[in-house]
C-alpha cells in the first residue's frame, strides 16, 4: 500500500468515527458521541500537521521512512509482542489461581488490549529511537 | 562497526542534512551512523561511500568481536 492510499484510508476511518459520533450524539449518547467527535478532530489535526512536515522534509530530499525507521519499527513491534505476551501469561496464570471470577464485556476488554498494545508500541518506538 | 563518516563529511564541507538528502535518509539516521549507534544496510553503506568517491571498506571498518 502506498502512502496516498494509506492516507485515504486514514481519512475514511476518521470520517466514519466522526459520523458515528454525530449519530451517537443524535441518539442521546452525548458523552460517547462527543468523545468520538473530539478524538476524530484531534487525530485529523495531528495527521494534517504531520503530513505537512513530511512533505516539507521530502521536498528537501529527506526520507523519514528510511531503513533506520523500519528497523526501529520492527524492534518496537517485537518488544511490544514480547512484553504483551509475557505480561498476559503472568496475569492469566496468577488470575486463574487466585483472582476473582468476574464477567468482562468483550468489547471493553478488546479495547483495553488494543490500547495497551498501541501504548507499548509507542513507548518502545520512542525508546529505540532514542537509543539508536 | 566503526566509520569515518563524520571525518569525511567535515573534510568535504557537507552538512548532515545535505548528506541525508543525497542518500535519501533522515538526518537522524546520519546522526546515528556517525555516533556508531546504527549499522547501515549494504545498500546505504554503498551509497554513502559513493558520495565520498570511496569504497565501503574505506568508510566503514568492521571490528571483529564487537558485533
Amino acid at each position: 500500500m502506498n502512502a496516498k492510499n494509506r492516507d485515504f484510508l486514514r481519512y475514511i476511518m476518521l470520517f466514519l468515527l466522526f459520523s458515528i459520533g454525530i449519530w451517537q450524539n443524535l441518539s442521546g449518547n452525548i458523552p460517547y458521541g462527543s468523545g468520538l467527535i473530539g478524538g476524530a478532530i484531534g487525530v485529523f489535526i495531528a495527521i494534517t500537521f504531520k503530513q505537512k512536515k513530511i512533505r516539507q522534509m521530502e521536498a528537501q530530499g529527506l526520507n523519514i521512512y528510511d531503513e533506520r525507521a523500519w528497523f526501529i519499527a520492527g524492534r518496537a513491534a517485537y518488544f511490544t509482542y514480547l512484553t504483551f505476551a509475557l505480561g498476559s501469561a503472568f496475569i492469566v496464570l496468577i488470575g486463574s489461581l487466585w483472582g476473582p471470577q468476574i464477567l468482562v464485556n468483550p468489547y471493553n476488554f478488546l479495547g483495553i488490549c488494543l490500547s495497551v498494545l498501541v501504548l507499548l508500541y509507542i513507548c518502545f518506538y520512542y525508546y529505540f529511537n532514542y537509543k539508536l | 562497526m566503526n566509520n569515518r563518516l563524520r571525518e569525511l563529511r567535515e573534510q568535504n564541507g557537507i552538512t548532515q542534512e545535505d548528506l541525508a538528502a543525497q542518500v535519501k535518509v533522515s538526518r537522524q539516521t546520519i546522526i546515528s551512523l556517525e555516533k556508531g549507534k546504527y549499522n547501515p544496510s549494504i545498500g546505504l553503506a554503498y551509497s554513502l561511500a559513493k558520495v565520498f568517491h570511496l569504497t565501503i571498506e574505506e568508510v566503514f571498518v568492521f571490528e571483529e568481536g564487537k558485533e
